[in-house]
């Protein structure tokens, strides 16, 4: 695929609430980006700039109010199961196995019972969930909920993937090998990724490009380059020019806090 | 997954059996504490058999209706309680998950459910009788008519009450409106409905049972009315006794199917 291409455009896209008596909220105020084929792009900033609602904009989960979102150079008018999209709450269906939840987006799509179980089985082999084919969600801990979550989002073979918080209710070691399980997945399936997190190690360690953003105007402060290189680890996490990344994150949103 | 390490959790489910037998304890205590003051309040001879009839008195009363029984049961139950409450449940779920998921049906329908859902059903008997007579027709409408308001109201909540996060979910992996009303919608609603259809089913059995009062010639309420206009109390306790094993036989069928097609909805035990 070509890396130039456009996947995702925002043209001075802005989501104002009315909440009657004459009360608005911006919640998302001008904010214009292109992200490119096979791109991880992380979008970062204080809770309430507007990251969550940018991502359901993108979905069409939610329509702008002003400006317009073009996929591949077309705006979309509804749902499209060329963006998908991984939530922060579960949302894995209780009443499916884990095969069957894998499954949904195939057997939506009316393909053959073969060909639903290979694709079916071969993400169920990328999560680690072998053995865990035929359990319902209610036995599974959070981080393998979200690895069913993240899997069948991939098994769907979305060319945009929209990734809201994904592990932010998850403890810090389940996080941090389900980043690892990601970056290995996004090695082998090139999507261009939109990962929306408060996580600043997040960001650096999945991102190709971190977006920063802001509160009140709820808009894009800065976009910055990560330039580690690829495949990446979780030791890349002790090296000084990473800290130096981190620290710099961290003075732009508290400059943008203050 | 779950890694339990920790003593004190290891030894949680031996307390909570030895509470359990205490409890089982506890419930055949009161039991058989009523069952003993039954039996000497009416060996003794301390109240007359025409209000609390001897343990003897049931046994002879239960023979004498034995062979009718059978007939009741049938008229009670398979003429009258399952048809109704079939009708009801149907036509109450169709119409609740219609009104959630059209707006135009929720707009032609909800004044009437608004109107009706406060009315004891009992309070329509008066006017069934006025427009079709004390009959059949009008004790199928009655208890059709208490699952049916029962279940509405149900559905309705049921599918309003579907998490958002699911139907987003499957919206952005494809689903068609169709697919998302198939696939989730009514998958997540099943836990809900049958908790309706146990109430309604309890409700059928009164309903069934305040039609028969009003006037029938068969069935278990009409047994009753025979046995209060004979004055038989023992006749009376013995037809309650076989109401309730009827309708806790009812529940229990309704509980082990939903414990079947519900197995993943994870539920709290019961403590």
């Amino acid at each position: 695929m070509n890396n130039n291409v456009e996947m995702i455009k925002l043209e001075h896209v802005s989501r104002v609430y009315d909440l009657g008596k004459g009360s608005r909220v911006v919640a998302v105020d001008d904010v214009s980006l292109s992200v490119y084929a096979e791109e991880f792009v992380c979008i970062v900033g204080p809770s309430g700039c507007g990251k969550s609602t940018l991502l359901y904009l993108i979905a069409c989960l939610d329509f702008p109010t002003s400006g317009q979102i073009l996929i591949e150079g077309q705006p979309l008018r509804a749902p499209n199961p060329r963006v998908g999209m991984v939530f922060q709450p579960d949302s894995v269906f209780p009443w499916l196995t884990v095969r069957r939840n894998i499954a949904f987006g195939p057997e939506l799509r009316g393909l053959s019972a073969e060909q639903v179980d290979q694709i079916a089985n071969s993400y169920i082999r990328m999560v680690g969930l072998e053995g865990f084919e035929d359990t319902l969600p209610r036995q599974l801990s959070g981080g393998m909920k979200k690895r069913v979550d993240v899997a069948r989002a991939f098994a769907n073979n979305p060319e945009i993937l929209l990734m809201d918080e994904p592990f932010g209710a998850l403890d810090a070691m389940t996080k941090e090998r389900l980043q690892l399980e990601l970056l290995r997945i996004w090695d082998n399936e090139r999507k261009t990724v939109l990962f929306v997190t408060h996580d600043l190690e997040e960001a650096l360690v999945l991102g190709s490009r971190v977006v920063v953003m802001e509160r009140a105007p709820n808009t894009i402060q800065t976009v910055i380059d990560v330039p580690f290189e690829r495949p990446r680890d979780l030791l890349l996490k002790t090296s000084a020019e990473f800290q130096q990344y981190r620290r710099m994150l961290w003075d732009m949103l508290h400059v943008s806090a203050r | 997954m779950a890694t339990v390490d920790k003593p004190a959790v290891d030894s949680a489910p031996l307390l909570e059996r030895s509470r359990q037998s205490r409890d089982r304890l506890i419930s055949t205590l009161t039991l058989a504490l009523i069952l003993g003051v039954w039996i000497l309040v009416t060996s003794m001879k301390w109240v007359e058999p025409l209000f609390l009839p001897s343990p003897q008195h049931l046994w002879k009363a239960l023979n004498g209706l034995l062979p009718n029984l059978p007939g009741d049961i049938f008229a009670s139950l398979v003429r009258r309680i399952v048809p109704g409450f079939l009708i009801g449940v149907s036509l109450g779920t169709v119409l609740g998950v219609l009104m959630a998921m059209s707006r135009i049906g929720r707009a032609i329908f909800n004044p009437i459910v608004e109107i009706l859902r406060p009315l004891p059903p009992l309070a329509l008997i008066p006017l069934l009788i006025l427009w079709l007579g004390i009959g059949y027709i009008t004790q199928i409408l009655l208890i059709a008519y208490g699952s049916f308001i029962i279940m509405v109201v149900t559905a309705y909540e049921a599918v309003r009450n579907v998490p958002p996060i699911y139907i987003h979910a499957a919206t952005t992996l494809g689903a068609k409106p169709q697919q998302i009303f198939r696939r989730v919608i009514i998958p997540a609603i099943v836990p809900d409905i049958f908790s309706g259809i146990r109430v309604s089913a309890a409700a059928s059995f009164g309903y069934d049972v305040a039609a028969e009062l009003m006037g029938a010639m068969t069935g278990l309420g009409y047994r009753l009315v025979l046995a209060r206009r004979y004055l038989l109390t023992e006749n009376i306790i013995v037809i309650l006794v076989v109401i309730a094993l009827l309708s806790f036989a009812i529940d229990y069928l309704i509980r082990r199917a939903n414990a079947r097609i519900t197995r993943w909805k994870s539920r709290l035990e019961e403590k």
